[in-house]
């Protein structure tokens, strides 16, 4: 069900018109989760049955975790961890592992093969990890051990609801149990914040409705072997325009899922913090998708041993985090040559900070050139999720160079550059809040921005297609 | 901060409405393929024109109509052919207005492709499509975007009025062709499954049926293509199973020309001086089958 879509507004709005009935206070969660159901399983139903198992899993060994014999508890952790991995490799990676060590047209390679990627699976196998661990580290920080309530009924409701709350389901934001737990209660009408909805909700569709779908239209020619027919010119704006749509795309997606929550009476954590703005691929890892490059942080790189074990063990954390990282967002080597990019460009860019700048700060040319640096890598390496085959992505770069001599499409680059502004604008605006001490003067404008945005989802909206996310 | 926000939206909202109903800014070619898809269909569901002659298919088809004089077309003739698209959704388009045409013309070089219900789906929305029959500037004809972005060419004239260029000679980017050739000609010798052909076949051929039951002439055409795909494996594997199933059931045939003197500029796409060449062959062969 997509966000953008007739059905799932209804469901919203049932669910929102039982929710608050005072009748119905001693079982918000319940709805929820039949509400979160109805959701996960209205295409294709059969998912269900995957889903509810891991959700199973999960309450299973965290309870175990914390109420089970304590020289047993560590051996729990580790078979709810292995197996959320498990079914994750399984379901996601069977038929990249089945292409590398069998014929996929017969046997166990075309089993693997036809394995159907269930959706969502990446982001809630995750926080299952996250139940587990956290309820694992119950043991050292006091705070962590409310998580598992002693009622197995109890836990069960509030891990089911944890792991499928629609908002954030399919595609995140990658909820940690730590995060989201403590915040289950009743909830009441009165204490929804409705500004923070409203903008949250408008901003978001308008990002997806408005920018990435119909941005989309034009960087579908992003595909071999269509973009041969286009200039360098064309190739180049296309490119820039897929890494805002990209943008676009998710960063809606996320403040879609962040208004729904919040008509719910809860919050989940910010998910893009305008990530085009970073000066240093650090910084980019600190804005973008922070939901999952914090829950790497913390559940990868600091167990990795992060930076406390030396020079060389940092910049080979640092590494294999990013190119798992990269492999996380599916099971083709194209995503995989992402990570290792991202990856290397992180340990480049701290090897070279730290030989050439050492402590000192960052003046405001150093800021812009990094700024330009990073956000061109930022979208040349996109290409590598835009073609998954790497030979059509070695195709592109070579139509860049050769292509200069074709006829340009500006209808292409001027809608590009149209519906890209807005993206710009809203970096420029978090940038000039965040530098000049009035801005504050301004806040007239907001209900009118918030206004026109209103005005061109109803009037000027794009194809309604799937979120880019879903396929992760 | 919501009311002030509200309130300006739907002035900004109910102005637009005026402007479009006061003047004449409307456009039938979009921003993008999926949005001069959409507005293509948008003129035959909302205008009320009533055609004759109507025409289904892929882009192969919509291309037919496309950047060419009017009376090169049939008369009374609507071509509801959409890109990256099939047969399917032209048909599923008029099978929900419960439209009658007397002739029906079905493009038979896509046949694989299923229905795209998306498309349809963004066309008879529950909501939006009851109410863009009574708000114009909810049509994707009327997308604030395209109307400013066009606005300088408008001073000049209406850009759909606008005269056709005459037909210079063809020429053809080779490399980029090549390419194509690569892709199309990998694709098409690759046969479809015996099950696919009997899936879209039968789906095809209940949909005939309900046509000829309204009293609609159902005309399966051809469009040729470059010479080199033209009679692979899979145009061929196509040509044939359309051929024995609807023959019987009474529909007629445009065949395929000698595709030898058509040009294309990515192997499946007509140049504009072959399509003038395909439609006088189209409306000679009318003719001489007296349709």
């Amino acid at each position: 069900m997509l966000f953008n879509s007739f059905e799932f507004a209804l469901l919203v709005i049932a669910s929102l018109a039982v929710y608050y009935l005072p009748i119905a206070r001693k079982i918000q969660v319940h709805l929820l989760i039949i509400a979160s159901l109805v959701f996960y399983g209205y295409s294709n139903p059969k998912l269900l049955a995957l889903f509810l198992s891991s959700v199973v899993i999960n309450v299973t060994t965290s309870y175990l975790v914390v109420y089970a014999r304590a020289d047993r508890q560590k051996l729990y952790a580790i078979i709810g961890v292995v197996v959320n991995l498990l079914i994750l490799i399984f379901f996601k990676y069977g038929s990249l592992v089945g292409g590398l060590l069998f014929d996929v047209n017969h046997g166990a390679g075309a089993f693997l093969a036809n394995i159907p990627l269930p959706i969502g699976i990446s982001f809630f196998t995750f926080e299952g990890i996250s139940l587990v661990v956290d309820a694992y580290k119950g043991r050292d920080i006091p705070q962590y051990r409310s998580l598992v309530a002693r009622s197995i009924t109890k836990h069960a409701l509030n891990t089911t609801f944890f792991v499928a709350f629609f908002p954030h389901l399919i595609a995140g934001p990658i909820l940690k149990a730590h995060d989201f737990i403590p915040q289950i209660s009743e909830k009441l009408l009165s204490r929804i914040d409705w500004e923070y909805c409203y903008r949250k909700l408008v901003t978001g569709y308008f990002l997806k409705m408005v920018i990435a779908d119909q941005i989309s239209q034009h960087t579908f020619w992003i595909r071999y072997p269509f973009f041969e027919a286009h200039s360098s010119l064309v190739l180049i704006t296309l490119l820039f325009g897929f890494s805002m749509q990209i943008f676009a795309d998710f960063a809606g997606y996320s403040l879609i899922a962040q208004g729904i929550a919040g008509l719910f009476g809860y919050k989940l954590m910010e998910n893009f913090n305008f990530p085009y703005i970073s000066t240093s691929f650090s910084e980019f890892w600190r804005r973008w998708h922070i939901s999952l490059s914090s829950f790497l942080k913390e559940y990868l790189y600091i167990p990795l041993g992060g930076n406390r074990k030396g020079e060389f063990r940092t910049y080979f954390n640092l590494f294999i985090t990013m190119v798992l990282g990269g492999l996380w967002h599916g099971a083709a080597w194209s995503y995989a040559v992402w990570g290792t990019f991202h990856g290397l460009a992180l340990v480049a860019e701290r090897l070279f900070i730290q030989a050439t700048f050492k402590d000192r700060k960052a003046g405001i040319v150093r800021k812009l050139i990094g700024g330009c640096i990073v956000f061109l890598l930022v979208t040349l390496a996109w290409l590598l999720f835009k073609l998954t085959d790497i030979q059509h992505v070695y195709k592109y770069l070579v139509a860049i160079v050769n292509n200069q001599s074709k006829d340009t499409s500006f209808k292409i680059i001027v809608y590009i550059l149209i519906y890209s502004i807005p993206v710009v604008v809203y970096h420029g605006i978090y940038l000039i809040k965040s530098h000049y001490s009035k801005a504050h003067r301004f806040s007239w404008a907001e209900p009118l921005a918030l206004a026109i945005m209103l005005f061109m989802i109803v009037t000027n909206t794009g194809i309604g297609g799937d979120f880019i996310y879903f396929q992760f | 901060m919501i009311k002030y926000s509200l309130l300006t939206f739907l002035l900004l909202f109910i102005g637009y409405e005026i402007i479009v109903r006061s003047t004449d800014i409307y456009w039938t070619i979009g921003q993008n393929q999926w949005q001069s898809n959409i507005m293509r269909a948008n003129t035959l569901i909302y205008d009320g024109g009533r055609y004759d002659n109507i025409m289904v298919g892929s882009s192969i088809s919509s291309k037919l109509s496309a950047k060419i004089s009017r009376d090169s077309l049939p008369e009374s003739f609507y071509n509801l052919s959409f890109d990256g698209q099939s047969s399917f959704d032209g048909l599923r388009i008029l099978e929900n207005l419960n439209y009658k045409p007397k002739r029906l013309f079905i493009e038979m070089n896509i046949i694989s492709r299923e229905e795209d219900k998306s498309f349809t789906g963004a066309l008879f929305s529950p909501v939006l499509f009851p109410a863009k029959k009574y708000l114009k500037s909810l049509r994707e004809n009327y997308q604030p975007v395209e109307v400013i972005a066009r606005m300088k060419n408008r001073r000049k004239m209406h850009p759909d009025s606008l005269a056709k260029e005459p037909v210079a000679k063809f020429v053809r980017d080779e490399s980029t062709f090549q390419h194509f050739l690569k892709v199309r000609a990998q694709d098409n010798k690759q046969l479809l499954t015996a099950e696919k052909v009997r899936t879209q076949i039968g789906r095809l051929k209940e949909i005939v049926s309900r046509f000829q039951q309204k009293g609609v002439q159902v005309i399966f055409f051809e469009v040729p293509v470059d010479p080199l795909v033209c009679d692979l494996p899979l145009p061929v594997q196509i040509r044939s199973a359309l051929e024995e199933k609807f023959e019987p059931m009474g529909c007629k045939f445009i065949r395929i020309p000698d595709c030898g003197g058509y040009y294309t500029s990515d192997v499946t796409h007509l140049e504009r001086g072959s399509v003038y060449r395909y439609l006088r062959y189209f409306r000679n062969e009318l003719d001489r089958q007296h349709i």
